[in-house]
């Protein structure tokens, strides 16, 4: 892992206190994301994603979650250690963040106009006239047509991928290092999928916009990811470049999940699936937590949790079965 | 969950759409309807009370008292000779002084008590809605009465001693419906934008609320005017000249037996009022259901 990365996640720990217990949400992950990269998260639901996310804006709905220990490191300072002042100049301005469905992550009382210039104005400043050309240019930027009328229309006015432009629009206005995307192309239909990510492809190639993209749509990550991380109940299980990861897959879950998604290139009637399910992270199962579900089980398995290692050229793995077919 | 993505005819979106929209539907509650007529009439007769009434209510005729109603006098003379349709006319202000009056300022300090406990939750939460239930837990003619037995009778005081007993309700409301649109992703959107506790709390919240504030305010008016007219009643409201209807129902109590109009046309208007605006607010709340079950 390089010195250089634009945000550096480190050994984070974040856990919900139910009634039934603690849920280790995300339990100890480190992740390093570079200038102009674009790391993929991908994983099943409630492996963590999304908190990971939240904890790096530190939005962690608290209670019942708190970000137990860890340190986020952002252009050289550490995230959880600002105040919640310092926290409000990050958010928005510095990193930015795309929700999943956009007819729901824009406030239906406002016009689109009011969401964007909300924004500029809070960070940038400047009067009526400026935010309101800088919200034009920047509705311009993501190709809406004609932006000057959009910006009178309502969210509900607007076909969720135009919102989602919309609400990229919004989150890219302060022109952040870091845009943090949860699953920006899950709640549209595949047309607008393709007009999304390409419209992050660009965004990413023009201004230098390093992005942290949530999915579990293996898809959607290889068109959009240059590095992928791979979340299994609260861990990075397996880490690489987006073609090594895909090609190449080391962790049996990974295989397992690329196995399960569909392919054009490939005929088949039933398309494989994981046994079980995801665990209960209240009280997840010892050892690695996959070893139920996995094919190619050991048993130090069982016993001993396997650490993310680096088996050359950035690819790192969590697993004893690659480690024994390493050496063999 | 109905979502209206696609923009079609008739289907109003947006703020100006769903102020449409719910105009529409509004319009549909006869009853609602019916309620607000009679509420834009009583303010009009509020507003040219000294055109309407034909004569000064206070002008006293001791040759004419108890006399049934006329033409002079349309719904007769009190026990003074004073015109009844006249105080009845002026009694309006009254009524909608203290039922707007009261409900305006148990709504602004309700409202930002809700707030408050909604959005911060935990402690503030625990401490507000506690202090809340106390007052809550009061009769509310009982609380209106002690307060008028420290301040004294007087408009200012009336108004004000109802404004408490409704402050409590307007917290509830204003609590649960910020709960609710506190979850909301938009409101989590705004947040990771850089969004401060307090813009977020008046900006982004407090527009959602709104309507829902409305329809309980319009419901609490028919009662705040209940509570006036007991209080007069029983002689802890207004004093004359502010002629409140309670008031006059008390006056003519003396005489119901020989002479039921004193007591009977005041009466009959706090009936009216008070139907008008439970059945506007009914209206209203119906009116507006069908998006709070989206």
């Amino acid at each position: 892992m390089g010195t250089d990365g634009i945000l550096r996640i480190s050994d984070l720990r974040t856990h919900f206190l139910t009634d039934d217990g603690e849920v280790k949400a995300v339990d100890g992950i480190n992740l390093t994301i570079r200038k102009g990269e674009s790391m993929g998260l991908v994983g099943e639901s409630g492996c963590g994603k999304t908190v990971t996310a939240y904890s790096t804006l530190r939005l962690v709905p608290n209670p019942p979650g708190r970000i137990v220990s860890g340190q986020i490191h952002f252009k050289g300072r550490d995230l959880l250690k600002l105040s919640e002042k310092e926290m409000r100049g990050v958010r928005g301005r510095e990193i930015a963040m795309v929700f999943q469905e956009p007819a729901s992550s824009s406030n239906p009382s406002f016009t689109i106009g009011n969401q964007i210039q909300e924004v500029i104005r809070f960070h940038q400043g400047g009067n009526r006239v400026q935010v309101r050309k800088k919200a034009i240019e920047i509705l311009d930027a993501v190709r809406i047509p004609d932006p000057v009328r959009i910006l009178t229309q309502y969210p509900h006015e607007l076909s969720g991928g135009m919102l989602q432009r919309v609400m990229i629009a919004i989150a890219i206005s302060c022109e952040p290092d870091l845009l943090i995307c949860d699953e920006p192309t899950t709640a549209l239909d595949v047309s607008m999928q393709a007009q999304v990510i390409n419209l992050l492809n660009d965004l990413r190639r023009e201004r230098g916009t390093s992005l942290l993209f949530i999915t579990h749509d293996l898809g959607v990550l290889s068109w959009v990811c240059t590095h992928a991380a791979v979340m299994y109940a609260g861990n990075i299980i397996e880490q690489a470049d987006i073609r090594a990861l895909v090609k190449n897959p080391q962790h049996p879950y990974t295989s397992a999940l690329i196995g399960a998604s569909p392919r054009l290139d490939r005929d088949c009637q039933v398309l494989d699936s994981i046994r079980g399910s995801v665990p209960n992270l209240t009280n997840p199962p010892g050892g690695c937590k996959f070893h139920p579900r996995c094919d190619r089980v050991l048993p130090v398995c069982t016993e001993q949790v396997p650490q993310l290692k680096e088996k050359g050229d950035g690819h790192c793995v969590a697993c004893f079965a690659d480690s024994e077919g390493g050496a063999a | 969950m109905i979502r209206g993505h696609q923009k079609s005819e008739g289907q109003g979106h947006g703020q100006g759409g769903a102020l449409r929209e719910f105009y529409r539907r509004f319009k549909k509650q006869h009853l609602g309807v019916t309620g607000a007529i009679i509420v834009v009439i009583l303010f009009l007769t509020a507003l040219f009370a000294p055109f309407l009434a034909p004569s000064d209510p206070q002008r006293v005729d001791l040759s004419n008292t108890l006399a049934p109603p006329s033409l002079k006098h349309p719904l007769g003379t009190d026990h003074l000779g004073r015109d009844l349709l006249s105080r009845v006319i002026y009694g309006t202000r009254i009524v909608l002084i203290v039922g707007i009056g009261s409900v305006a300022i148990s709504a602004f300090f309700g409202g930002l008590a809700g707030l408050c406990a909604g959005y911060f939750g935990k402690t503030a939460d625990g401490m507000i809605m506690r202090c809340l239930d106390v007052v809550w837990a009061f009769p509310p003619i009982l609380l209106a009465l002690a307060l008028v037995a420290v301040r004294g009778a007087s408009l200012s005081t009336v108004v004000l001693s109802i404004a408490v007993v409704g402050i409590p309700g307007h917290a509830r409301i204003v609590r649960g419906s910020v709960l609710s649109i506190k979850e909301k992703t938009y409101i989590m959107a705004a947040r990771a934008s850089g969004i401060g506790h307090r813009r977020i709390l008046f900006n982004h919240i407090l527009p959602n609320i709104v309507a829902p504030v409305i329809v309980v305010s319009t419901l609490s008016i028919a009662i705040c005017i209940m509570i006036e007219a007991t209080l007069s009643f029983l002689g802890l409201g207004m004093r004359p000249p502010n002629d409140s209807w309670g008031f006059m129902v008390s006056e003519g109590q003396k005489y119901l037996r020989t002479y039921p109009y004193y007591s009977l046309f005041p009466g009959i208007m706090i009936m009216v009022v008070v139907f008008a605006f439970n059945v506007f607010g009914d209206g209203l709340r119906d009116a507006w259901d069908p998006r709070l079950k989206t």
